[in-house]
């Protein structure tokens, strides 16, 4: 039986431009620039300095987790970049010898059998990687449950949203090692079942990893709706183990993927497969990119533009930022460039309300996306209290149905962050810490 | 600075930052295609092939009727929006939906006045008044019907005979028909078959009659998901089901509640006016809620009410309740171990 979850919409693939793209490296260009943090505000530092030598694999910095160069070379400068993901974080720029020399560093750690969980788990933190498409240290997941015993590890094989076909490609292309490495996974967790959550139009993903699972292995494919946003880690869980089930863990095959690497190499997270498309895009690839690079290269490799661009998205292109330029680099979460063109980006003049109710119906968490926008443009903060947003998981679906074209998701984020200010400042700190006791 | 080296310059690159080629909007980045506009074309077409009916039973008569209300409609919408200084909302095409809707709830005999007057009321302090679409608490060809039914009640109750085709312009003497309803109220089965009622063969008003085409036209709406089952489903349920407990004056049960369904605007009513979405709840429990509330009235004026006719009636008074309704609060079937917190 499919798994599936409450609301959600369909959408069209259009995944047809990159379906049988298979992963291509991308050479890095002669300069790149390597965020040391995942988001803005995180504090982070450098452990080199302007004209230090790197190789491949030399530690640079650690943010959350450290980041290691992904090519060879010399630094060139300790600076700031803005990333795409909004902000700017510190990080080092690298001038690429080309010659791909390799720390001492990186050398293999030995077999893989006898790894101890202890160990996956930090190998995962020195490893450096990171979720995808959420700037989220793999670490943090694999800890999320804080020793309460693991129900179920889901592997998320979904990919719902239109264009991207990065993640397909990392199950097709990269099978054995995905698989390994969800043995590490479920090594380090030790859940009761493991399953491998493929969305109901991918079945010849499905029938691929149902033939190259071994008998042996404690894992299970299963298929889920193919409806957006499957993919969250919440609707996950509700389409394998029901939406009250708590002690689940949802990770993704690319970390798989990185961590067997890491477990067998000894090379920590250096590239991820970054699909480019969208309608404004020449000729639409999959690309294996070392983190750094700019999306500009990303562009250029797949062919330049076709048409004149109207949005440059990175990520999904429900979720994903619109970005003002492609002079960003790639992120050690980054799936997605996306170039659209006017004829298929969204237009956005928005008209009244008509109550029609197609948000209710979509939301995952059954909010009322159409009052929550009310009361926030009214400045009803009562109401507003009694919605529900905080539960708001940023899908975009209302956003996505209304015929009105109103910006109901971004009313729910600015309500969420409006209601946030507003405890931070009218909370006693006293009456603070009681309050997270009870959250 | 270090931002000038990461690509190469290149002035006249769209995607360099800068270039001002590139829009920044919140996310989600893509939209479905369905908008104000679409929706109010799909009713437009779930209800054309009974204008086309109502020409062949009663004569141009009828199709110049919804002309003028829809004509009047459109006018009013666009010199109160025009006299306000507000943007011009014609173009969503809600006040056509309007136009068409009120003169299906009028007799084919009502002379041209009546739906300008109507369309008046409907238009101007119905929904415009309260600030235009979505923001109007009673469906304004409800409301434009109601307003003439209790100002106007011998005009808008004087019922002719299918196939006697009225003139478009002049005089004439209507021949009074009986509506079904008539003989309902007190309790007795109409002369007219059940499959006269369902074909539209009896009097009424003129784009009330033919359930069969409404029925299809509902079909139409749900399946191009403008609207949902749920409101006319629970809404004719709920009459059926009333009617066959409760029979008046000793009818059988069966031939009661076909003929109760089949009379007067209540299929009309069910799809194309209780599913309203300004006027109706969006929560689902809501919807239900309002959907047995329409039932229940409208069974309760049609035995105990003055008008032969209280459709209209019933649904106004659960359109005061929609956002009421909305806001029941029962356990939300959304708390899980994360969430609820």
């Amino acid at each position: 039986m499919k798994g599936t979850f409450h609301g959600g919409i369909r959408l069209d693939p259009r995944k047809r431009s990159t379906l049988s793209a298979v992963l291509e490296a991308l050479d890095p260009p002669s300069l790149i620039t390597v965020p040391l943090a995942l988001r803005e505000g995180t504090p982070a530092t450098a452990d080199v300095h302007p004209g230090d030598a790197v190789n491949i694999g030399t530690r640079l910095g650690v943010g959350e987790i450290p980041v290691y160069s992904p090519v060879s070379g010399r630094v060139r400068s300790v600076t700031e970049v803005p990333i795409p993901d909004g902000g700017s974080v510190p990080a080092v720029e690298l001038e690429n010898d080309g010659l791909d020399t390799s720390d001492p560093f990186v050398r293999p750690r030995g077999s893989l059998e006898a790894l101890t969980p202890d160990e996956i788990t930090e190998l995962c933190y020195t490893a450096g990687l990171v979720l995808t498409g959420s700037p989220t240290p793999v670490y943090n997941r694999l800890r999320s449950l804080a020793g309460a015993p693991c129900e179920a590890l889901i592997i998320d094989c979904t990919e719902c949203d239109p264009f991207v076909t990065s993640r397909r490609r990392t199950l097709l292309d990269r099978t054995d090692e995905v698989l390994a490495g969800v043995r590490l996974f479920a090594k380090a967790l030790s859940p009761k079942r493991t399953v491998l959550a493929v969305s109901s139009d991918s079945y010849d993903i499905a029938e691929h990893l149902t033939k190259r699972i071994s008998r042996s292995d404690p894992m299970a494919v299963r298929v889920v709706s193919s409806k957006y946003p499957q993919g969250n880690e919440r609707r996950l869980i509700e389409a394998v183990a029901g939406y009250q089930s708590a002690d689940a863990v949802v990770l993704d095959p690319e970390s798989a993927a990185e961590l067997y690497r890491a477990a067998s190499t000894g090379a920590p997270q250096l590239t991820r497969a970054v699909t480019v498309a969208g309608d404004a895009v020449a000729n639409p690839k999959n690309l294996l990119v070392r983190i750094g690079t700019p999306l500009s290269a990303l562009i250029d490799a797949a062919g330049g533009l076709s048409r004149d661009p109207a949005m440059l998205l990175f990520g999904g292109a429900l979720t994903g930022a619109a970005l003002d330029g492609a002079d960003y680099p790639v992120t050690s979460s980054a799936r997605a460039v996306l170039v659209l063109s006017e004829a298929a980006a969204a237009h956005t003049d928005s008209s009244a309300c008509i109550r029609c109710g197609r948000c209710v119906a979509v939301c995952p968490e059954n909010l009322e996306p159409l009052y929550i926008s009310l009361w926030l443009t009214r400045g009803a903060n009562y109401e507003l209290r009694r919605s529900r947003v905080a539960q708001c998981i940023g899908c975009g679906s209302c956003s996505y149905v209304c015929p009105a074209k109103l910006p109901l998701a971004e009313h729910a984020r600015l309500a969420k962050a409006k209601l946030l200010a507003a405890r931070k400042t009218l909370v006693p700190p006293e009456a603070n810490s009681e309050s997270e006791v009870t959250e | 600075m270090a931002r000038s080296n990461l690509i190469p310059r290149a002035r006249q690159n769209p995607l360099s930052r800068g270039s001002g080629a590139l829009r920044r909007s919140p996310a989600p980045h893509l939209r479905a295609e369905a908008s104000t506009r679409s929706i109010m074309s799909d009713v437009l077409i779930a209800l054309s092939p009974m204008l086309i009916v109502s020409v062949f039973f009663y004569g141009f008569r009828t199709l110049a009727l919804t002309l003028t209300s829809v004509a009047s409609c459109i006018a009013f919408e666009w010199l109160f929006r025009r006299a306000v200084k507000k943007p011009a909302t014609v173009g969503d095409l809600s006040a056509v939906v309007t136009g068409v809707l009120l003169a299906y709830n009028l007799p084919a005999s009502v002379p041209y006045w009546i739906p300008v007057v109507g369309a008046a009321f409907a238009i101007l302090i119905v929904k415009q008044l309260y600030g235009g679409i979505g923001k109007n608490f009673l469906n304004p060809a409800l409301a434009g019907k109601a307003f003439l039914l209790v100002c106007f009640p011998d005009t808008m109750q004087t019922w002719t005979r299918p196939f006697e085709r009225l003139p478009v312009l002049g005089t004439f003497e209507a021949e009074a028909a009986a509506n079904p309803l008539e003989a309902l109220k007190n309790g007795l089965i109409p002369d007219d078959s059940a499959l006269e009622l369902l074909l539209g063969r009896h009097a009424g008003a003129l784009g009330e009659t033919c359930a069969l085409l409404l029925l299809f036209g509902g079909l139409y709406l749900i399946l191009r998901r403008v609207i949902r089952a749920r409101i006319p489903l629970v809404y004719l349920g709920t009459v059926a089901v009333v009617t066959l407990l409760f029979p008046l004056g000793g009818a059988r049960p069966l031939e009661w509640m076909t003929s109760q369904l089949l009379s007067g605007s209540l299929v009309l009513a069910a799809f194309f006016m209780a599913t309203d979405y300004t006027t109706s709840p969006v929560t689902p429990l809501g919807q239900t809620v309002y959907a047995v509330g329409c039932g229940l009235v409208t069974v309760f004026l049609r035995y105990f009410g003055g008008w032969t006719e209280s459709v209209c009636f019933a649904i106004l008074i659960m359109n005061s309740c929609a956002w009421l309704v909305d806001r029941i609060r029962l356990p939300q079937p959304r708390g899980g171990a994360r969430n609820g917190r």
